[in-house]
């Protein structure tokens, strides 16, 4: 009956403990479904796909160096301030007389016949345009990539030129923004619309980050959401929406109407941070974009990036199943991804990239997403217990209790053991009488020092009390 | 006078481990036991070498371009270089335990010299390596957990190896103490102290 009780006792205590360990896990991950209202859309033509593709011919036969500081960066930023002039868009920023360019000076690194070549003082030019509401502004809505390429990079034995259009990274995005601000730049969604051309996309996304960083609070928190496009053309296409699911991630998902990939769990990260006071202490590859700089300032952000995230052949990242990839490397070229991808495929999935984007700031869904946007700050993860700061901290403190509660208990224990010597060697009387043979049950192995050794014999005498000067 | 043969003090050795098949069974679950985990705990630091990709001026090294390397590195290469290094860090750590375990048994075999119970080595290291092995183990299904949920990861590493640290203390103190009078036991635990500081610092 006992025994029966205890059994009893004993499986409740280790459901406890799996109970309260689930709560916890739970109460981490916060991955609760979230319930959406998507309307379809009529007059999203497939055609769009062949649009973006053609933008993407554009780019390959007019600016495929796309460098920063090389050159020809700030000839593509004029074509993308004309063009973005010409659809009515406005900026509030300018470059000498060329609309839309905010420009600034960096300094970076660049391989060039094999060494490391530090460029200094380097102009970069991001292109900001915007169309203002006409009604009273619910907010900003930020659609950004970058434009940069490495076609002048020059990391290679061979020390030649790369000559990579990056049609994989920022070809695909760009197409798929200008198809976009093309097809916004006359509708009115009662939101500010800015296109973000970000320049430095290939040196840890410079031109964002010089961007974001220049915002102050209000600003940021007049930002509703940030629509990033990064790498496209890849296997599956996934929307990013942070390390929490968010309703906003949830109603992009729907917009895409099964054209997206879930965002597996396991997502393959890396301990480093790229900004101080960074929101996570480690990356991912969703996490790696423009978008990043305005999550680290807790502005929603949706990443659009084509991969194959499921996959671990790749250590780091895998493009494409049995494919090997292309980031950043020479081989990032329109004639790649053509081999890798196929025409209809890329025209495919830029369109379901476009259809979603579209879907979603649609005068059907536009107050949806406006709703599920306004849920984004509660659904933000708890910051301050997830930082890399506070993280330190925690660790320094747990481990300092920790050490010192078991200095602590070896201080009781030294107690307890001197206090209670009598009860834990009740022998030692008997043994102290016998202090010639502590050991003499011989327990050990010994190992014997000064036997028939003429130095120690010498020590002794230096330390005796009394030198007999006579012997 | 003087005789020249009288002992100046008494040193006892701590014993050493003969090995048999259980031993070096157990050393090599260890070190499995330490790649396991290594392995997992790699993975994410290893991914930090996508650092010097998203960005070339990251990857000067000793003027070698890292970016370059990494770029053009072929999936099996990378594969192997991830195999790599945890093998390189289980060697390292795996000589680190040994000195850990012979300093671990000089301080159990002279206190227990002092309060006159037999020590046994074998024991000793069956004990210790078995709980270092489910400590190894711990550590590993630990990574591939928090790699699922990353968000939990800043915290389940601060406070999973400490803990999973002082769980395999108590392993051993359990397995090792069978047999102890139970008078003994403060003292066990007094000893175990400080290795467990250690453990707990560097888990």
């Amino acid at each position: 009956m006992r025994n029966k009780t205890f059994g009893k006792r004993r499986i409740f205590t280790a459901l406890s403990i799996m109970t309260l360990l689930v709560l916890i896990l739970t109460a981490f991950v916060g991955c609760s479904a979230k319930n959406v209202d998507v309307k379809k859309v009529d007059g999203i033509d497939a055609a769009l796909g062949d649009k973006a593709f053609g933008y993407m011919q554009t780019l390959l036969t007019q600016y495929a160096d796309r460098t920063l500081g090389g050159g020809n960066d700030f000839e593509f930023a004029k074509y993308l301030s004309k063009t973005m002039s010409d659809w009515g868009y406005t900026s509030e920023f300018s470059h000498g007389d060329i609309l839309g360019l905010q420009g600034f000076k960096t300094t970076f690194s660049r391989y060039v016949n094999y060494a490391n070549e530090e460029l200094s003082d380097v102009w970069a030019y991001n292109v900001i345009f915007t169309k203002h509401t006409s009604q009273q502004s619910k907010g900003e809505i930020m659609l950004t990539c970058q434009y940069d390429n490495l076609y002048q990079e020059q990391a290679d034995m061979s020390g030649k030129p790369w000559g990579a259009d990056g049609s994989y990274e920022s070809g695909g995005a760009l197409a798929v923004m200008l198809t976009l601000a093309e097809q916004l730049k006359d509708v009115d969604l009662g939101y500010d619309v800015t296109f973000a051309f970000f320049t430095g996309g290939s040196y840890c996304w410079r031109g964002a980050l010089q961007y974001a960083s220049q915002l102050d609070r209000e600003k940021l928190d007049s930002i509703a959401i940030v629509l990033n496009y990064s790498m496209l053309c890849g296997d599956n296409l996934y929307i990013y929406e942070g390390e929490t699911k968010t309703t906003y991630g949830s109603f992009l998902n729907a917009c895409a109407d099964g054209a997206t990939t879930k965002v597996p769990n396991d997502r393959n990260i890396g301990q480093f941070i790229l900004e101080q006071d960074s929101v996570y202490n480690y990356v991912n590859i969703g996490m790696l974009s423009n978008q990043h700089y305005f999550m680290n300032r807790y502005v929603p952000t949706a990443n659009f990036l084509s991969l194959n995230w499921e996959s671990n052949a790749n250590p780091l990242f895998t493009e494409m199943s049995g494919k090997p990839n292309v980031y950043h490397t020479p081989d990032d070229t329109f004639e790649n991804m053509l081999a890798r991808k196929g025409e209809e495929g890329i025209k495919a999935q830029l369109f379901d990239v476009i259809k979603t984007s579209l879907t979603a700031l649609s005068s059907e869904n536009i107050d949806s997403f406006a709703s599920a946007l306004e849920k984004a700050e509660s659904e933000f993860p708890n910051a301050t217990a997830q930082n890399a700061k506070s993280a330190s901290l925690v660790n320094v403190v747990f481990k300092a209790v920790l050490i010192a509660l078991l200095i602590g208990v070896s201080y009781l224990i030294k107690s307890y053991v001197f206090k209670n010597s009598d009860k834990i060697m009740p022998q030692k009387q008997e043994q102290s009488e016998n202090i010639e043979e502590p050991f003499g049950d011989n327990l050990y192995d010994t190992e014997v020092f000064g036997e028939n050794d003429g130095d120690n014999e010498d020590k002794e005498k230096e330390n005796t009390p009394f030198n007999d000067p006579f012997e | 006078m003087q005789n020249n043969v009288t002992p100046m003090f008494v040193r006892p050795r701590t014993p050493k481990l003969k090995n048999d098949w259980m031993t070096i069974v157990l050393k090599v679950l260890l070190a499995a036991g330490i790649f396991f985990s290594m392995l997992y705990f790699g993975k994410r630091n290893f991914n930090s070498l996508f650092m010097t990709m998203i960005d070339s001026s990251y990857s000067s090294f000793m003027g070698v371009s890292l970016f370059t390397y990494l770029s053009t590195m072929t999936p099996t290469a990378l594969i192997m270089i991830k195999i790599t290094f945890p093998i390189i860090a289980t060697v390292i750590l795996f000589l680190l335990y040994i000195v850990f375990a012979k300093f671990f048994a000089s301080l159990v075999f002279r206190q227990y010299m002092i309060i006159g119970v037999q020590f046994d080595i074998r024991r000793f290291r069956v004990c210790l390596d078995s709980s270092f092995i489910i400590m190894t183990v711990l550590l590993g299904v630990g990574e591939i957990i928090f790699a699922q949920l990353p968000l939990a990861y800043n915290f389940g590493n601060i406070f999973v190896p400490p803990i999973v640290a002082l769980l395999s203390m108590s392993v051993f103190f359990f397995a090792f103490s069978r047999g102890l009078e139970k008078r003994f036991y403060p003292i066990l635990i007094h000893i175990m102290i400080i290795p467990t500081i250690m453990l707990v610092l560097f888990a």
